[in-house]
C-alpha cells in the first residue's frame, strides 16, 4: 500500500471563547492553552484529527461536566453494557469486564488510550500489593501490636485476592445466559442509576455535533453546536509548518476542503468507582495510598510502603507512558453520526472516494454523497436486544493512574 | 547451490506471479474498511487471507448458549502476518491456546541477583530450621516428589510446604478456589493455626516449626511473597487453560451441522455482541463498503486492472464464476464478454464483531488468558531483574503484528453480507453471452486466481444480468445465492473483511 501523506500543514487556530485544560488529561490538549473570547492567537496543532476532536468534545460536554476525556480504542469487549445491574441488583458481568479493564496507552497513536482485557486493573494491583511491604521505621518496630500501615496492607490484598460478602464483594450476572457467578468478585459502583442513564441515552436534544472544517489554505474551523442548536464554541486551528491537508486515521487519506461532521446523540457520563476499602469495616478493595506511597519511597530506610521488587508497570500517568489506571468515568452515547461534505473539488487528494459516512453502530447512509444523517434510530433497534446485552457507544473516558496521584492514607 | 539459489528465485516469482492484484486489492479493502469504522473503531484492521475455516459464521451460539463450533474455531485461531502486505492470516483451530500453553510453560517467576542474594543469605541463617521443616513434614506426610514440586512451580521443598501446603492447602484457598495466604501473612498471624482450618491432624509440630521459620525470614518475607504470587499467578493459567471445566470459565461447543454438543470442556472465548445486534447491523444495508475497478485489455493475453483509479497491474484473468456442479467461467474470457469492464464490488450491511478469550480474573481464578506475565517476560528479556522471564526462547516473534508478530489473536472482527459484485462490459456481444450463460447456476467467486470471495457447497452466488441500450454492452451481476441465504441458523455465514489484532508479548 503506498501512501504519499506526509505534508505537514501550517494553518492558523484560533479560539472564540475561554478554553481551560487540566494539563495532566493525556496529549490531546497539548496545544490548548487558557483563552479568552477575544484572544485571536493561532496556535499549531498535529496533523492528525484525534486531537481536534478530543479538543472539540471536551468543549462541547464542558456545559454538562466538568471532566476531560481521552479518546478510547474500540476494546475487544466491544460497546459499554450500560444496563450494569438485573432487577436484583446483581452486577452485569459485561458491565464488569468493560470498566475492570487496565488502562494503558495506544500502540497506534499518542492521543488514544487502549484497555486490557477483562480484569486487567484488579490484575495488576492485586500484583503490586503482593509486591508492598510496609516498612515499620525504627519507633514501631519496638511495640508488640502490628502496625496500622502494614495491618491495612493485609486487608487490602486479603480482600482484592479472596473478596467475600462479608469483605463487599460482589457477584456477577452472566448478560448473555443469565447464570449468576458462584464465586464474589471484586465489586464496583456505579453512581448513575439505571432510569437516568436510560433517559439520557434516549434523549436526543442532550447532542453535540462537531463540525471540522477543512478549507486550505483558510485555518481548519471547528464549530461545536450543543443541544438546542447552539453554536457553543468555534475553534480555528492551524496546523504544523507546511502541511497542507489533515491526516485522517489510519491513513484513511488526507483532506484539504471538506467538513468533517461527528454528532453525538443521548450523550451521559457512566461514573465508575472501584469499591474503596472502609478500615472501620474493612470492607472495599481498593486504596491506592500503598502504591503511591511507595513509588514515592525511594529510600527503603524510609518507614512507609516500598516495592519488594521493582514494579513491571510503569506507574506515571497516561501522558507519560502510565500503564497501570483504571476507568473513572466514561462519556457515552445512544448513537454516533459521521457525515461528510465537501467544499469545493477536489475533496479528498488521493481518492474522492474515500471518505464516506460513517456509522458503526447506528445511523443510515441516505445517500451516495455529502451530508448523510438518519437519526431514527435510538437504543431499541429493529431486533430488540436483551437489556443486560444493551450497548452504548463510548466515547472517551477519564481515568486515574493510582501510582501517580498524590493521595493520603 | 547457485541452481538452487536460482530454483528458489523462480518459485518466489511464481508465488509473486501467482498473487498478483493482492497488494493493491486488501490495501483497498483495508483502506475502505478502516474508512467505514474509523469513528467509532480508532484502531488499524487487517484483511484475512481466506482461511481454512471458510467463512465466519455470525449466529454464535445456539437457544441454549452452547457456542457455535465454527465460530469457535475460527476466532481461537493464532494471528500471523499473511503472505500480502498488511493482510493477516489465521493459523489452524485451536492453534492460540496451543501457543499460549507453550509460552506459559517457557515462563517462570525468578528473582534478580541482588534479591535472590538476599533472599539466599536469608535462607541461609535460616537453613537448619528450614531442614527440621521439611524432616517434619516428610517424616509424617512422607517424601515430597520432584512432579510434586514442578506441577506447582516451586523450586524447594520448603517453599512447597509453606508456599503451597500451608499458603493453599491447608489454609482452604485452594479447596475454595482462591489464592494462597502470603508468608507476610503467615508470619504476622498471631495464631498461625487460625489461618490454616484444613490443616491435618498431628500438624502441630510443623505449624511451630513454620512459625519459627517465618520468623528467622521475616525480613525478606515481601520477596517470597512476589515469588509466591508470580508462581500462583502460573501455575492457576496453565491449570485454567490445560484443564478446562465449568467451574474455571470451560465452554461446550456445539456443531454447527450435528447440533451435537462436545462431551468436554474448553477453553472459554466470548463473543461481546448479541446476536441481534449483529443481525440489525447485517440488515442495516445503507452502511456500505464499495470498491471499484476496471479492466482493459493489454498485450497478449493479458489484461490490466485498476482498482479505484490507482496504477494498475497485468493479470492473465481477473475474476473467476466456479459452478458448484463443476465448471467455471472465466469472466473475461467466457462468451461474449469483454476485457473491458467497469466493476463494482459492494459490501452491504456491515458488523464490527467484539471477541476475546475469557479473562483469567485473579479474584476468582476463572478464565485462562492473561497477558501481563508474557509482556513482561517479553521486556525482561535476559536482563537481571526480578520477574516474570522465559526460561526457553520462544519459538514465536512476541512483537507486535505490524512489526511481524506472528503470536496474536483477534479482538474485533469487521464482517459484511457477501459483496454485490457488478460487472458492466463494453465492446462486447450481449447475444453470444445470454445464449452460453447458465443463468439459473450458483457457485463461488475468485478474484485474481486466489482471493475466494466466499465459499459454499452449494455456491454463495446467484448472477443475473441486464442488456444494455446496444448489444455491445451489458451488465452481470452476482449478488448473495438462494441457497445461502436459507441455511441453518447455526450456519449463516459472512464475508470477513478485516480484523484487529492483540498481540499478548507486545
Amino acid at each position: 500500500m503506498t501512501k504519499s501523506i506526509v505534508r505537514i500543514l501550517f494553518l492558523p487556530l484560533l479560539a472564540s471563547v475561554a478554553l481551560s485544560y487540566q494539563t495532566d488529561t493525556y496529549e490531546t490538549a497539548q496545544y490548548s492553552n487558557t483563552k479568552n473570547d477575544t484572544d485571536t492567537t493561532l496556535q499549531p496543532v498535529s496533523e492528525s484529527l484525534y486531537p481536534i476532536l478530543t479538543d472539540a468534545i471536551n468543549k462541547g460536554i464542558a456545559s454538562f461536566y466538568q471532566e476531560q476525556i481521552t479518546l478510547i480504542q474500540y476494546p475487544s469487549q466491544g460497546s459499554l453494557k450500560w444496563y450494569y445491574q438485573n432487577m436484583n441488583g446483581i452486577f452485569n458481568e459485561g458491565t464488569f469486564n468493560y470498566i475492570s479493564a487496565r488502562v494503558q496507552p495506544s500502540e497506534d497513536s499518542k492521543y488514544l488510550a487502549s484497555l486490557s482485557h477483562a480484569g486487567g486493573f484488579p490484575n495488576a494491583y492485586s500484583n503490586l500489593l503482593n509486591n508492598i511491604y510496609y516498612n515499620t521505621g525504627e519507633t514501631e518496630q519496638l511495640t508488640d501490636s502490628i502496625p496500622q500501615g502494614r495491618w491495612a496492607l493485609y486487608q487490602l490484598t486479603e480482600n482484592t485476592c479472596n473478596p467475600t460478602n462479608a469483605n463487599g464483594g460482589m457477584k456477577t450476572i452472566n448478560p448473555n445466559t443469565g447464570a449468576i457467578s458462584d464465586s464474589f468478585q471484586v465489586a464496583y459502583t456505579i453512581l448513575n442509576s439505571i432510569d437516568q442513564l436510560r433517559t439520557e441515552l434516549k434523549n436526543n436534544r442532550k447532542s453535540i455535533k462537531i463540525e471540522i472544517k477543512i478549507n486550505n489554505p483558510n485555518p481548519i474551523n471547528v464549530q461545536i453546536i450543543t443541544c438546542n442548536e447552539t453554536t457553543t464554541d468555534s475553534i480555528l486551528y492551524c496546523l504544523p509548518d507546511s502541511i497542507t491537508s489533515l491526516l485522517l486515521p489510519f491513513n484513511a487519506g488526507t483532506m484539504e476542503n471538506g467538513i468533517l461532521g461527528m454528532e453525538y446523540y443521548g450523550v451521559t457520563m457512566f461514573n465508575i468507582l472501584p469499591k474503596k476499602w472502609e478500615s472501620e469495616s474493612n470492607t472495599g478493595w481498593y486504596n491506592g495510598f500503598p502504591i503511591a506511597d511507595a513509588v514515592k519511597n525511594t529510600n527503603p530506610k524510609n518507614k512507609g510502603y516500598h516495592f519488594a521488587v521493582t514494579p513491571k508497570y510503569n506507574l506515571g500517568l497516561l501522558k507519560d507512558g502510565g500503564d497501570f489506571g483504571f476507568i473513572t468515568n466514561l462519556l457515552i452515547c445512544d448513537s454516533l453520526v459521521s457525515t461528510f461534505s465537501d467544499l469545493e473539488e477536489p475533496v479528498l487528494k488521493e481518492n474522492p472516494n474515500t471518505l464516506t459516512p460513517s456509522n458503526l453502530f447506528r445511523g443510515n447512509r441516505t445517500s451516495n454523497e455529502n451530508v448523510v444523517i438518519n437519526l431514527k434510530e435510538s437504543i431499541f433497534p429493529k431486533l430488540s436486544v436483551p437489556i443486560l446485552e444493551q450497548t452504548a457507544t463510548v466515547i472517551g473516558g477519564t481515568f486515574c493512574f493510582p501510582g501517580a496521584e498524590k493521595v493520603t492514607p | 547451490m547457485k541452481s538452487s539459489t536460482k530454483e528458489m528465485e523462480n518459485v518466489a516469482t511464481l508465488v509473486a506471479n501467482s498473487q498478483t492484484g493482492g497488494d493493491e486489492f486488501y490495501a483497498e479493502l483495508q483502506k475502505k474498511a478502516q474508512d467505514a469504522v474509523a469513528s467509532i473503531f480508532k484502531s488499524p484492521l487487517y484483511p484475512i487471507q481466506y482461511p481454512s475455516q471458510g467463512d465466519f459464521l455470525w449466529n454464535w451460539q445456539n437457544m441454549n448458549n452452547d457456542f457455535n463450533e465454527s465460530t469457535y474455531n475460527y476466532i481461537n485461531s493464532v494471528v500471523a502476518p499473511g503472505d500480502i502486505t498488511n493482510t493477516a492470516k489465521l493459523g489452524s483451530p485451536g492453534s492460540f491456546p496451543n501457543a499460549y500453553v507453550q509460552i506459559l510453560n517457557s515462563i517462570m517467576y525468578s528473582l534478580n541477583t541482588k534479591d535472590q542474594g538476599q533472599l539466599d543469605q536469608a535462607t541461609k541463617n535460616a537453613s537448619t530450621q528450614g531442614g527440621t521443616v521439611v524432616s517434619d513434614y516428610q517424616t509424617c506426610y512422607g517424601n515430597i516428589s520432584a512432579e510434586e514440586m514442578e506441577k506447582v512451580k516451586v523450586k524447594t521443598k520448603l517453599d512447597y510446604i509453606i508456599g503451597y501446603i500451608f499458603g493453599s492447602v491447608w489454609s482452604g484457598k485452594e479447596a475454595a478456589g482462591e489464592s494462597p495466604i502470603s508468608y507476610t501473612q503467615m508470619t504476622e498471624a498471631r495464631n498461625l493455626k487460625k489461618l490454616l482450618p484444613n490443616r491435618p491432624a498431628s500438624s502441630d509440630q510443623v505449624i511451630s516449626d513454620v512459625s519459627i521459620y517465618l520468623n528467622i525470614m521475616s525480613p525478606v518475607n515481601a520477596l517470597q511473597d512476589a515469588l509466591q504470587n508470580g508462581s500462583w499467578i502460573l501455575t492457576s493459567l496453565k491449570d485454567c487453560t490445560e484443564f478446562p471445566t465449568k467451574k474455571n470459565g470451560g465452554i461446550k461447543t456445539v456443531n454447527p451441522n450435528t447440533g451435537v454438543i462436545s462431551d468436554k470442556f474448553n477453553v472459554g472465548y466470548s463473543i461481546n455482541k448479541s446476536k441481534q445486534e449483529i443481525s440489525n447491523d447485517l440488515q442495516n444495508k445503507g452502511r456500505t463498503i464499495e470498491i471499484k475497478m476496471e479492466t482493459h485489455s493489454a498485450s497478449g493475453s493479458e489484461m490490466n486492472v485498476h482498482i479505484e483509479g490507482q496504477t494498475g497491474f497485468s493479470v492473465g484473468s481477473w475474476l473467476k464464476f466456479g459452478i458448484s456442479g463443476g465448471g467455471s467461467y472465466d469472466m473475461s474470457k467466457a462468451e461474449g464478454t469483454s476485457t473491458d469492464c467497469s466493476v463494482s464490488m459492494k459490501w452491504e450491511g456491515y458488523a464490527m464483531i467484539p471477541m476475546g478469550p475469557a479473562a483469567w480474573q485473579q479474584a476468582t481464578e476463572k478464565g485462562w488468558y492473561y497477558a501481563d506475565p508474557i509482556s513482561q517476560a517479553v521486556a525482561n528479556a535476559e536482563k537481571d531483574i526480578s520477574g516474570f522471564k522465559f526460561v526457553i526462547k520462544p519459538t514465536f516473534n512476541m512483537d507486535t503484528f505490524k512489526n511481524g508478530g506472528n503470536f496474536g489473536m483477534l479482538n474485533n472482527l469487521l464482517i459484511a453480507n457477501y459483496p454485490t459484485v457488478e460487472i458492466t462490459y463494453q465492446n462486447a456481444n450481449f447475444k453470444k453471452f445470454k445464449e452460453s450463460w447458465e443463468e439459473h447456476a450458483s457457485g463461488n467467486l475468485t478474484l485474481f486466481g486466489f482471493i475466494k470471495l466466499g465459499s459454499f457447497s452449494q455456491g454463495v452466488y446467484k448472477s443475473s444480468f441486464k442488456e444494455s441500450s446496444d448489444n455491445s454492452s451489458f451488465k452481470v451481476t452476482f449478488s448473495a445465492s438462494d441457497a445461502i441465504v436459507s441455511v441453518p441458523e447455526l450456519q449463516q455465514s459472512a464475508y470477513a473483511i478485516g480484523g484487529a489484532v492483540t498481540n499478548p508479548g507486545a
